[in-house]
């Protein structure tokens, strides 16, 4: 279980990139809503040092432990799904400790787990990944849990899972040829979906769903709908943040923030708080830190000893930067409203806590990168990257 | 991959860059944020009609000025000065159009500029002292909150922990002040104003968009100021609203009530019938509004708005509007003309009663021993002028104000010399250097005295408390009797811990009684020279010593306005024509002075007519009445203390609330009661000789009868129609008679109690407004049986005891509603006649019953040729020798031009029954048409008639 490490192997980089965003992450929440900014304190220390513990214990011993962990994550979805918490309509939560407790989403430590665990299956099919056999049977694996997250229901969190399938698919080392095929009825399939959804009113996603779509769509028509005002006023805040953004903790009374013009402004639209208050200079360095954390995961993946290794920091790197993306879309009007969490700076516990794990299982791999001989056989792998 | 990951990154900073630094200044300029708001669409409360769909209580459109705390500030510093500098020019705004504010806060500033509480000491006081402090009950408070002055209230809300009006450690600086509109300094006055409106906020803060009303029925120039200047007015706006109408307010606001905001106890009984009651909430609280308050009150309505950071509204959500519910309409039983009339022959009656008894002199030992009627209570004219000063029509405290005339600040210099020599002379008996027993002082220091050992030291300070077995206390009962000095009195008080020591000394460790009642004559001092009531008997003094003359009283009455002198009679008065006693008279008489203003022996009275057969009340009148249009919406304070301390109390309502003996109205009770149990029969004649107990019962309990000679002979018939107070005591004495023979007055007693009952006299009558609880006479069975004993009831419960007669044993409950309707005139609901009990007796009881007080009207002049079908009882009640009797009249009727009816009236001290028949007299004329109303109604006092002589 614990090996023998170099300590200067340890990618103290992405410790301290990972430091950055947390902190900054917790200023913005404190400055959103200051009565969470402890528990956001809090979660990003249990979480950090969830995650040395965990950069210390061998992955690979974890990963023999593959099919428990999916068992686990199906019996923690399957628990949310029978007994969980409604919060705003949706069964996503579980809550621990009564009123003032914590409010658990299994769905963030699931990607987690997905992540783990399709890390060890693939690379166990690493010779027949491209058959038949084995792509059904990985895609009959990821739909048990996304059909269960689907009918929380949670739409954002299904199509990220699903993105992150395709990416580990992909970093496995599915061929070309099979995802030239699969992109070929997939697009289309969505584009078809799609189309129902807006024209028609047979029930593929649930009517508020189906009203964020709307409301990004016909921005002019529904120009007082509740979403479109909330994407609006966090594009006006953005926008108005300019190079420096207002300053930290900005109670003026033009202030979007603590006018509490725009909901859930401590985790959606974290980044609108970012904007007003930090400027151009603030999101851009957040957006660099995020992206560095990305780099830094592809990187340790490129130096992975075995392809599981590989599989875990790019998925990873993919989590946190598809979350990124979208985040950061919805909060300057590029993408309909979803509610996904902005990687370590929005208030989520779950969240923060799951991607330090998984940033704890990125720095054991590095711990275990290979060593100057084995390199020459990774080379083929870098092209791909 | 990394590439793929590179190139969304290079597309959120161009995206960020595009909104940041390409727009960002756009965005800036234009920060228009936009939320959604609910807005409440304010409901109207539902009317209340008479029975003829006349409309006595309404809405009329009116508009609010609100406010909401909804700004957004850097701190708290900027917070505090920006709030209360937008709330001091609201105050000049709304002022300087002369509108006033809502004042719910409890505390006020007197005449001499002292923050003042302007609650009473108690449970209100401690309420509101709770609430400053935040505790949910009183008893969370410390001592040293729970005696916390109006000035360290002030003081605390005032700091920078709370309202942030002041500043201590970190003063506002100059700049700040006038940067924020504020003044650099406030009025104490400007003070309590801000912190009201600051306070009222602080009570809805828990929740956002709450707004608070400070200001209701203001004009339209506030109105249009506040529009103008509404850029400058965080979270200040202009509210339609409502406000309460009453028509004929004097003559039904003691059934209607009136309308205010829900206090925290009403608000948690009223919230167990329906959740949507808050803290703003405009509820009734007394009378019909308060009793149908669920029913009359709305539903408000709501709809989503979107409003931008301004509070500007850009646009409505029409499908999220939900109409606001007009309350439902309640109809009264009540026949408001009837009302009307009945209530001003009432007030003409009584006015004449007045007059009739008032005698030209000073007191009433001034009249020569001949010329005087024992029967007759006189009224000195000195005793009405002094009513004048004493029940508030002349104001003493204008006296020291600023726009006092020259005749009202002589009159006070005049005062206060004369006050000076009354305290040397209260002092002396205090200290002891004067130690005459009381019942020996002059009329005047035995008044001062026993005002201010009885009135100040025992009712209301209770410094003096008498402790142990003293009602058996020698020293205690000469104080009683008067038979024993101030000075020892007190001393003995003081040596024996009747005396409550933590009032007069901060350490109350060991007093001795000297030092006691040193200090107690330094409180006392005081406590005169403040005290208003004291100051109201030494005008009266001062006017008996010709201190002050009449002429001078009658002028006071000009100078404060009361009394027109557009008219022939003021210009008499001045020329010297017309003396102050004619003048005053006069104003009795034509009303422009009324009963109830003075509040002398008779000033109040009530009738109440019923319809037998159902119980509806066709009138309920009170008399004096009050304008609950003053006391509804925002309530005019003055007006309402100024009620409170009227003595003629018109609060207290005369026709529910009052209890008194009924008298001889009683009798009929005892007539069924001696018939059925068969100690007389119909025709057996009873012997009256003028007084009754002679070797029966020792002399203490023998009755006299009205005739003092005796009526001879009677049956039970012409003993009702005579009021034979000898034949209903020995009904009442053979009822006592046990088996052997032997009287016993609780067996007696057990008989009248249990026909009273049949009679329901035992029982309140339901009615929908507070009644006071009768009370069967528990003791001295003799004079209980002719309706003196401890007989108490209301005038409903005897107009219900009449129908029940009338009705050979019928009782219904007393019903003032007749149907509720929606807002359209949807019939909802019919209010049905409650049987409240059914009494059996023989038909011949009844019928003699009926015979008897039918006799009663054909035998008494005043209803000679009266062709209604009448059946009547006169009763003449004793409570107190030194005042008037109260004079009863209870009565049903039948003739042809309207329904039959079943009535009570009585007028308090009103000397005599025959007083009560002719106001019956007169309402029955009016009722069934038999006179013009003009002559009945005269708007002048009516005196033919009257009487005070005791035949009943």
């Amino acid at each position: 279980m614990l090996k023998q490490y170099r300590l200067r192997d340890y990618n103290f980089i992405l410790v301290f990139l990972l430091m950055l965003i947390s902190f900054i992450g917790v200023l913005l929440v404190g400055s959103a809503e200051e009565s969470l900014q402890t528990k956001q304190f809090l979660g990003c220390i249990a979480g950090f040092i969830l995650m040395i513990i965990i950069s210390f214990i061998d992955y690979s011993w974890i990963l023999n432990f593959y099919w428990i962990i999916y068992i686990i994550n199906i019996g923690l979805l399957l628990f949310v799904f029978v007994a969980g918490r409604t919060a705003k309509g949706a069964a996503r939560w579980i809550q621990i400790g009564g009123e003032n407790g914590f409010q658990f989403q299994p769905t963030e430590l699931s990607k987690i787990l997905l992540i783990l665990f399709f890390a060890m299956f693939f690379m166990k099919h690493k010779n027949d990944l491209n058959s038949f056999k084995t792509i059904v049977k990985a895609i009959v694996l990821i739909l048990i849990p996304v059909f269960f997250i689907f009918s929380q229901p949670d739409l954002k969190n299904t199509i990220t899972i699903t993105i992150l399938f395709c990416v580990l698919f992909y970093v496995a080392g599915l061929s070309y040829k099979i995802i030239g095929r699969i992109l070929l009825i997939v697009v289309p399939a969505i584009l078809i979906v799609l189309g129902l959804i807006i024209y028609t009113d047979i029930p593929i996603v649930d009517d508020y769903q189906k009203d964020r779509i709307m409301t990004f769509l016909n921005s002019d028509e529904e120009e007082y709908s509740d979403s479109h005002m909330q994407q609006n006023n966090s594009v006006t805040a953005i926008g108005s943040g300019q190079l420096t953004g207002k300053g930290l903790n900005n109670s003026s009374v033009i202030s979007s923030n603590k006018g509490n013009f725009v909901a859930e402004i401590q985790n959606d639209f974290i980044f609108a708080v970012a904007g007003e208050e930090l400027g151009f200079i603030g999101c851009f360095c957040i957006i660099m830190i995020l992206f560095l954390i990305t780099f830094m995961c592809v990187i340790t993946g490129l130096r992975a000893k075995d392809i599981a290794g590989q599989i875990i920091c790019c998925g990873m790197a993919a989590l946190v930067s598809i979350q990124s993306f979208i985040n950061i879309c919805v909060a300057t009007g590029l993408l309909p409203n979803t509610g996904t969490p902005l990687p370590f700076v929005s208030y989520g516990l779950t969240s923060v806590i799951s991607l330090y794990i998984g940033m704890g299982f990125v720095l054991n791999v590095s711990l275990q990168r290979k060593k100057h001989d084995e390199k020459l056989v990774n080379k083929k792998l870098l092209y791909k990257y | 991959m990394i590439f793929v990951f590179a190139a969304l990154s290079a597309i959120l900073v161009t995206r960020i860059f595009q909104l940041q630094i390409i727009h960002g200044s756009e965005y800036a300029e234009n920060f228009t944020i936009t939320t959604t708001k609910t807005r409440k669409l304010t409901s109207t409360r539902g009317n209340i009609y008479d029975c003829n769909g006349k409309l006595l209580a309404y809405n009329q459109l009116s508009n609010s000025v609100t406010i909401e705390d909804n700004g957004s500030y850097d701190s708290v510093r900027e917070k505090q000065l920006s709030l209360n500098g937008e709330i001091y020019r609201l105050i000049k705004i709304i002022e300087g159009c002369g509108d006033t504010l809502v004042d719910d806060f409890h505390i006020d500033i007197d005449a001499n500029g002292n923050y003042v509480f302007d609650v009473e000491q108690g449970t209100a006081r401690d309420r509101f002292r709770a609430d400053i402090y935040g505790y949910r009950t009183i008893d969370e408070m410390t001592a040293e909150e729970a005696s916390s002055t109006p000035d360290d209230i002030i003081g605390l809300l005032a700091g920078a922990d709370r309202f942030g009006i002041y500043n201590q450690e970190n003063p506002y600086t100059e700049e700040e002040l006038t940067s924020h509109g504020l003044p650099l300094e406030l009025s104490k006055d400007e003070v309590l104003k801000i912190i009201r409106i600051r306070y009222a906020l602080s009570l809805s803060s828990y929740q956002r968009y709450m707004q608070v009303t400070i200001a209701t029925n203001v004009s339209d120039t506030t109105v249009a100021a506040i529009k103008e200047n509404s850029a400058s007015l965080q979270g200040v706006s202009i509210e339609e609203d409502s406000i309460r109408v009453y028509n004929d307010a004097e003559y039904m606001a003691s059934i209607i009530g009136y309308t205010g905001k829900a206090s925290a106890e009403e608000l948690e009984e009223l919230r167990q019938e329906r959740d949507d009651y808050d803290n703003n909430s405009i509820v009734g609280k007394t009378g019909i509004e308060a009793y149908m308050e669920t029913t009359l009150q709305g539903t408000d309505g709501y709809e989503e708005v979107a409003v931008d950071n301004l509070g500007t509204v850009l646009y409505e959500y029409e499908d999220s509007r939900v109409e606001p519910q007009q309350g439902d309409d309640v109809y009264l039983t009540i026949d408001s003309d009837l009302q009307k009339a009945c209530y001003n022959i009432l007030e003409q009656r009584i006015a004449g009663i007045l007059v009739s008894n008032i005698a030209y002199v000073k007191t009433v030992e001034d009249i020569p021993e001949n010329e005087r009627n024992s029967d007759i209570i006189y009224i000195p004219i000195y005793d009405v002028y002094h009513a004048l000063i004493n029940n508030g029509l002349i104001d003493i405290e204008h006296f020291t104000e600023d726009d006092a005339t020259v005749l009202e600040q002589e009159i006070y210099n005049r005062y206060q010399g004369y006050f000076a020599d009354v305290c040397a002379s209260v002092t002396a008996q205090l200290s002891g250097s004067s130690r005459t027993d009381v019942n020996k002082l002059s009329a005047e220091m035995n008044d001062y005295m026993t005002y201010i050992v009885d009135d100040i030291l025992m009712n209301t300070l209770e410094i003096i408390v008498p402790s142990g077995d003293y009602e058996n206390n020698e020293v205690y009962n000469q104080w009683i009797s008067e038979s024993i000095s101030v000075y020892e009195f007190l001393h003995y008080a003081a040596a024996n811990g009747w005396v409550d020591l933590s009032q007069l000394f901060e350490d109350s460790a060991y007093a001795d009684p000297n030092e006691i009642l040193s200090s107690l004559t330094d409180y006392i001092v005081n406590y005169i020279t403040e005290d208003k009531e004291f100051a109201k008997l030494v005008y009266k003094y001062m006017l008996l010593n010709d201190s002050i003359y009449p002429e001078e009283v009658v002028q006071l009455l000009y100078d404060q306005n009361k009394l027109t002198k557009d008219d022939e009679t003021y210009m008499k008065f001045r020329a010297g024509e017309m003396s102050a006693a004619d003048l005053i008279v006069n104003k009795i008489s034509n009303l422009e002075i009324t009963p109830a203003q003075l509040a002398l022996d008779p000033c109040s009275g009530s009738i109440v007519i019923t319809d037998p057969d159902t119980g509806d009340v066709k009138a309920l009148v009170s008399y004096p009445g009050y304008d609950n249009n003053r006391l509804a919406n925002t309530m005019d304070t003055d007006y309402y203390w100024q009620l409170y301390e009227d003595k003629s109390t018109p609060f207290y309502n005369k026709a529910t609330q009052q209890l008194t003996a009924p008298g001889s109205t009683f009798k009929p009770v005892m007539a069924a009661a001696g018939l059925s149990e068969n100690v007389v029969t119909e025709t057996e004649l009873i012997n009256c000789d003028g007084l009754f107990g002679e070797g029966l019962v020792d002399e203490s309990s023998q009755v006299h009868c009205s005739n003092l000679s005796g009526h001879g002979d009677l049956n039970v018939i012409g003993a009702i129609q005579n009021s034979c107070n000898v034949y209903f005591c020995t009904v009442g004495y053979d009822l006592g008679l046990n088996e052997n023979g032997v009287y016993s007055n609780s067996l007696s007693l057990e008989k009248i109690q249990q026909y009273s009952s049949y009679f329901n006299l035992d029982t309140k009558t339901n009615i929908q407004l507070t009644e006071s609880s009768p009370h069967v006479s528990d003791q001295m069975a003799i004079p209980s049986s002719i309706g003196q004993g401890t007989h108490l009831y209301t005038t409903t419960q005897l107009a219900r005891y009449t129908g029940t007669i009338r009705n050979n044993g019928k009782s219904y409950d007393l019903n003032l509603l007749d149907k509720v309707t929606d807002s359209y005139g949807n019939v909802l609901k019919e209010f049905d006649s409650s049987l409240s009990k059914e009494t059996q007796l023989a038909d011949s009881v009844w019928n003699d019953i009926h015979e008897g007080m039918r006799a009663v009207v054909n035998s008494n002049s005043i209803f000679q040729d009266f062709p209604v079908e009448l059946y009547g009882k006169t009763g003449t009640a004793e409570e107190d020798k030194t005042r008037p009797n109260h004079a009863l009249f209870i009565g049903y009727s039948s003739y042809e031009t309207n329904e039959d009816i079943a009535f009570s009236v009585r007028v308090a001290h009103g000397y005599s029954s025959t007083n009560a028949a002719i106001i019956a007299k007169d309402v029955l004329s009016y009722y069934y048409g038999l006179e013009d109303v003009n002559s009945l109604i005269t708007g002048e006092v009516a005196t033919e008639g009257l009487s005070s002589v005791v035949t009943d």
